[in-house]
């Protein structure tokens, strides 16, 4: 059994701000980049270089291959795309990733369009410890929230599904 | 015969009930006069590697050996450098020192004789009264160097002890912990350096384990054959950077 | 001198009564911080007993300790010291253990990898890092102490009045012949006494201990002339040993495990038989007029505990404010805290009572509590003011959000935590000064308000009476600590806590 090839591997882990970054990197090197090169200008901060690449393969905008790290056409488009079209993208992209769609119909099939933030959990399977599962629903809000897929309520702890967006 | 043997080591803690293994059957080998360094993403369990050869803790399933021999409780051989220094407050460089070399049991007078011999060769003469509040980060870190080469151990355990500085003064003091190293005047025989920055592998060990997320395996390994000082941006220091980059990206990309 | 003499009987009450603190506090907080087992038993235990009213109990400990001693002096000597232990002790322990509790990890691991015994880490790594957290508490602890101290030199025992000598009896026998140098003059020394403690002894130390506080920086501070006294005269391998001694004994006992388990189910067997009588003793009928008495009776009190507890938050405002804008200074406002927090309010009050006469003895009553709760929403909204970071007090400054908008958007807040703890312990503080507000013995005039601090005083003839109203009233400070205070802590922590 082998649980690192189960859904473990298609969680977002790295931020907007981060894959933003990594892209724009990418972009200022014509597209493509050697990993090597890469983690040097971000300090050798592993953690971080494999959060990042890992988050925005799965998004569709980077490939890695052989050492190298490729921006995608989709990649490229995003990069050079206004606040609402990459808005657009994301929401696009997310709608593509199983948790996010479950979580979403979850979400639209409750009256009120309301969940409790703690019921996340139970969308995000796998052999996590706290500090990983903290970090992949940050991670998974944070896109969520970027995207005006949803809105949370912090002070109800509450997540609830963006209305507007649902009926454009 | 190694100096210390992980055969088939696996750990694993419980959490609101539930089993998470960080360590999966890991085989390490360190020779003597080895130093060998780990790189992984943080969370891979690289300190609990460092913390089983120390014997802090015992392994799940799986053996430890130290020259042959299992192991039981704290090794007596091995001494390690922390990430956060973990330095006693209110006590001054040298009583910090003293503290360890007491509890291992020397005599009044010894203690003060090794401890000022290992701060002098920290470079930190002229220090021994200061507290470590009016150290800098570096000089802290001497201090934790200081600490385990007082003990006289074999086997020198570091847990990312440069992580917690900035760039330069952490150059620095790996370039000076390599002086002493490669200069012979160390009862040390053996290093396992753990860390994630990989430059700092490079630069510093023989061999490079390079481990998987959790639950860790060895998914590689490179070897540094290159003279000391290394130049990072000789060709040959670049290759092999590339390798690693190569071997650990793969490993977590796109499985 | 008669006062001199009063003096130095009282002072030594209070401060035998703390050295047993010290070391009782010390031994609990480690014990129940280093070991899982025994802290799911010992720190609900501590929470109890930190929240009830001592006074409450104090009865029943006279009882006690006059019948082992058979009515000597030094049964109720120590019947004073232990009622000032109680008040001193709790805080001191609860400090302990949250010290112990949150020691940096990689220090113990550092230790153990170097080979360090446990009684090692006691000695040296434990022991050191208490010292701020104790003198801290220390403080607090003396000044409440003095408190307490008033109410534990005059023992009553059925219809009989004993009075031990100090200044809390000489105060009373000054207040009932209207001696008013006479009062003034135990005043004067209770202020110089205390002052002389907080200013000579405990301001330099507690600046010293700033040393042994991890993660500290800037340059260490100086040592003070005591300390480095007392660690030249005193031959600290003495303790060394003897505290190796009592480690190797307590490892000895645990060694004999078989033995411990019997013992441990013999206890618990005689506990629960004792519990279950005592159950049946207790709620077996008659119920008499005073146990119906108890709910009103609590209610009534409780009322006048929050309205104390509301207006010692209001007064403590403006100097937690003054604080937050001014940042330094505040040592200064500690030691005065702790000056003014120690003279018994207590000896004023039946002058007060008598003044406003039985109608208007209500309000006094309130004024009483607050000067047993003011002191604790001072301190540490005082410490929570501290806390504030300089660059959030400049960001309201640069942005020019001043008045009403400033207290409500930042300063509260960033206070908030500190302010429900003090919050807290003021409504212990309260609870306790109003075991004695209730009633006033002047001279042969009796006033008397409506409460559970009354009626407790009028059961103390009948031990199941007493009992009933001892345990009602726990129970309910109990549950409200749990069902209010646990949660609005826990929510008032996490959400404004001030880190992103």
């Amino acid at each position: 059994m082998r649980w690192m090839d189960g859904e473990g591997g298609s969680y977002l882990r790295a931020g907007v701000g981060e894959v933003l970054g990594l892209l724009e990197i990418l972009d200022d090197e014509s597209g493509k980049m050697d990993v090597y090169r890469l983690g040097k200008s971000i300090h050798h901060h592993l953690e971080q270089l494999l959060d990042v690449l890992e988050t925005a393969r799965i998004l569709g905008f980077i490939e890695y291959e052989a050492g190298d790290v490729f921006l995608t056409p989709k990649g490229k488009r995003f990069v050079e795309s206004t606040q609402d079209e990459r808005k657009r993208m994301i929401a696009d992209a997310l709608l593509e990733i199983p948790v996010f769609r479950d979580f979403l119909s979850f979400l639209s099939s409750r009256e009120d369009h309301t969940v409790e933030l703690d019921e996340l959990d139970q969308f995000i399977v796998g052999d996590f410890t706290q500090e990983e599962l903290q970090k992949i629903k940050n991670a998974f809000l944070n896109w969520g929230r970027f995207a005006e897929l949803i809105w949370v309520d912090s002070d109800e702890r509450e997540i609830h599904l963006e209305e507007e967006e649902e009926e454009a | 015969m190694p100096l210390l043997e992980l055969r088939g080591v696996t750990k694993g803690y419980v959490e609101k009930g539930k089993y998470f293994p960080v360590l999966d059957a890991i085989d390490l080998v360190v020779e003597e006069g080895e130093f060998v360094t780990i790189v992984g993403p943080s969370g891979s369990g690289k300190s609990t590697i460092i913390r089983i050869a120390a014997g802090l803790i015992p392994p799940t399933g799986g053996q430890v050996l130290y020259r042959g021999q299992p192991l039981a409780g704290p090794n007596p051989g091995a001494a390690i450098v922390f990430q956060n220094f973990a330095l006693i407050p209110w006590l001054t460089v040298q009583e910090n020192i003293e503290l360890v070399l007491e509890a291992r049991g020397l005599p009044p007078r010894q203690r003060v004789r090794t401890a000022l011999k290992y701060i002098d060769l920290v470079g930190l003469d002229s220090f021994e009264d200061a507290y470590p509040r009016e150290l800098s980060g570096g000089m802290k870190q001497r201090v934790g160097f200081a600490r385990a080469l007082a003990v006289e151990p074999e086997l020198l355990l570091m847990d990312e002890p440069f992580s917690s500085l900035d760039i330069l003064t952490a150059a620095g003091l790996r370039e000076e912990f390599l002086k002493l190293w490669t200069g012979g005047k160390l009862s040390i025989r053996s290093v396992v350096l753990v860390t994630h920055n990989i430059e700092e592998a490079v630069l510093m060990s023989d061999r490079v384990v390079v481990l998987s997320a959790r639950p860790s395996r060895i998914v590689g390994e490179v070897s540094v054959a290159l003279p000391r000082p290394r130049d990072p941006h000789s060709s040959d220091f670049e290759l092999i950077m590339d390798r690693l980059y190569a071997l650990i990206v793969s490993s977590h990309i796109g499985r | 001198m008669g006062l001199l003499s009063a003096a130095l009987w009282s002072t030594f009450r209070v401060f035998v009564a703390y050295i047993f603190s010290l070391l009782f506090g010390i031994a609990y907080g480690i014990l129940a911080a280093t070991s899982p087992q025994r802290e799911r038993l010992m720190v609900p235990l501590l929470d109890v007993l930190q929240s009830v009213p001592i006074l409450g109990f104090f009865p029943i400990a006279v009882s006690v300790l006059v019948f082992l001693f058979q009515g000597q002096r030094i049964g109720l000597e120590l019947a004073a010291i232990f009622l000032i232990f109680t008040s001193q002790v709790w805080n001191i322990a609860f400090g302990v253990y949250e010290t112990v509790k949150t020691f940096p990890q990689d220090i113990l691991e550092m230790a153990r990898s170097f080979g360090m015994s446990s009684a090692f880490v006691v000695k040296r790594l434990y022991l050191p890092a208490l010292v701020p957290t104790v003198l801290y508490n220390s403080g607090v602890s003396i000044a409440v102490g003095w408190y307490f101290l008033m109410a534990s030199e005059i023992i009553t025992l059925g219809n009989v009045e004993v009075r031990l000598p100090g200044l809390g009896t000489a105060m009373m026998r000054y207040v009932a012949s209207g001696n008013l140098p006479g009062m003034l003059g135990t005043i004067g020394t209770i202020v110089l006494v205390n002052f002389c403690t907080q200013w000579f002894l405990f301001r330099p130390l507690l600046e010293w201990s700033n040393l042994f506080q991890f993660g500290a920086v800037g340059s260490a501070p100086e040592e003070p002339g005591l300390v480095t006294f007392l660690r030249d005269r005193i031959r600290w391998n003495w303790f060394s040993r003897s505290f190796d001694a009592v480690l190797l004994l307590g490892e000895r006992i645990r060694e004999k495990r078989k033995l411990l388990v019997a013992l441990r189910f013999l206890l618990l067997g005689l506990f629960l038989g004792a519990l279950a009588y005592f159950l049946f003793w207790l709620l077996q009928p008659p119920y008499t007029p005073r146990l119906v008495e108890i709910p009103a009776s609590l209610m009534l009190t409780t009322l006048r505990v929050v309205v104390a507890v509301v207006l010692s938050i209001a007064l403590s405002f403006p100097f937690a404010v003054r604080a937050a804008e001014s940042g330094g200074g505040v040592r200064n406002l500690y030691t005065l805290a702790a000056t003014m927090g120690s003279v018994p309010a207590v000896i004023f009050y039946p002058l007060i009572v008598r003044g406003v006469g039985q109608e208007y003895m209500g309000f006094a009553a309130i004024l009483l509590l607050l000067t047993g709760s003011f002191w604790y929403t001072l301190f540490n909204m005082l410490k929570g003011a501290l806390m504030v970071p300089s660059t959030i007090v400049e960001m309201a400054r640069g942005f020019g959000i001043r008045g009403f908008l400033y207290y409500r958007t930042i300063l509260i807040p960033a206070m908030f935590p500190s302010l429900i703890t003090g919050a807290i312990t003021a409504w212990g503080g309260a609870w306790n000064a109003s075991m004695v507000a209730e009633e006033v013995n002047f001279g042969k005039e009796v006033f008397s308000l409506r409460g559970i601090g009354s009626l407790l005083l009028s059961a103390t003839a009948s031990p199941r009476e007493l009992l009933w109203v001892v345990l009602a009233m726990t129970l309910w400070i109990v549950a409200i600590n749990i069902l209010f205070w646990k949660r609005w802590y826990g929510w008032a922590a996490a959400k404004y806590a001030l880190s992103e």
